[in-house]
């Protein structure tokens, strides 16, 4: 089983030559940054969510959820963050 | 940023007036309780140049200069489901980080000394039933 954010992978020619399952996520989350940010979001909730695949209906009400809190940072906290990011540590 | 449980093990050591400390919380109150203490317990340390604490809901008993609460209507998801977005706050202070310092978050290596996608690389055929290929 394969999870990859880059559609033109390597890793998605190799599962399709195999009986691999392949995940391709969002094409938001194939990151510019060399450091995983929405990548690893992504990928960890893939990964979670294939876990619970005979279940989603009844977790969505959660995601919803995870969706608010994850706009709640970015838009109420983000700034503050910044100030924190200035501190001299 | 250091794991709960190692934290007495030797990283409080550490922990001076350079040190950012982010905590990370649990939604699960059996688990706070031991969180609460530890925190309590940092205290009384050197002191930390900041403290940060994300959690899902208000939790009291602790001081900290500055509490992420991520849900506004004391709603409460899987514990799971909690770590994908409690690392975003990590994420963005890595990011505003990198900034300030005139650093290129996009292009970090412009060298090219490191790559986003890691090279070199090979790729080996997986042994099929736990059994070497011979």
């Amino acid at each position: 089983m394969l999870i990859t954010c880059n559609s033109q992978s390597r890793l998605v020619d190799a599962a399709n030559e195999s009986e691999n399952f392949t995940y391709l996520m969002p094409e938001a989350a194939n990151d510019q940054s060399l450091a995983m940010t929405g990548s690893f979001t992504s990928m960890l909730l893939a990964g979670i969510l294939i876990a619970h695949i005979n279940e989603l209906n009844e977790i969505e009400k959660e995601i919803e959820e995870l969706i608010k809190y994850g706009k709640r940072v970015l838009k109420i906290y983000a700034e503050e963050l910044n100030t924190i990011a200035k501190l001299e540590f | 940023m250091i794991l709960f449980w190692v934290l007495r093990h030797g990283p409080k050591a550490v922990i001076d007036e350079k040190t950012l400390l982010v905590y990370i919380l649990s939604n699960n109150e059996y688990v706070n309780k031991y969180e609460i203490d530890l925190i309590n317990d940092a205290k009384s340390g050197r002191k930390s140049i900041y403290s940060l604490g994300i959690m899902e809901n208000q939790i009291n008993g602790i001081e900290l200069d500055k509490r992420i609460v991520l849900s506004e209507s004391h709603s409460k998801i899987s514990e799971e489901l909690l770590a994908v977005v409690s690392v975003l706050p990590a994420q963005l202070i890595g990011y505003y980080k990198s900034l300030n310092l005139g650093l290129k978050p996009d292009r970090p290596s412009d060298s090219g000394m490191i790559h986003r996608v890691v090279q070199g690389v090979k790729i080996y055929p997986y042994p099929v039933n736990g059994k070497d290929d011979k």
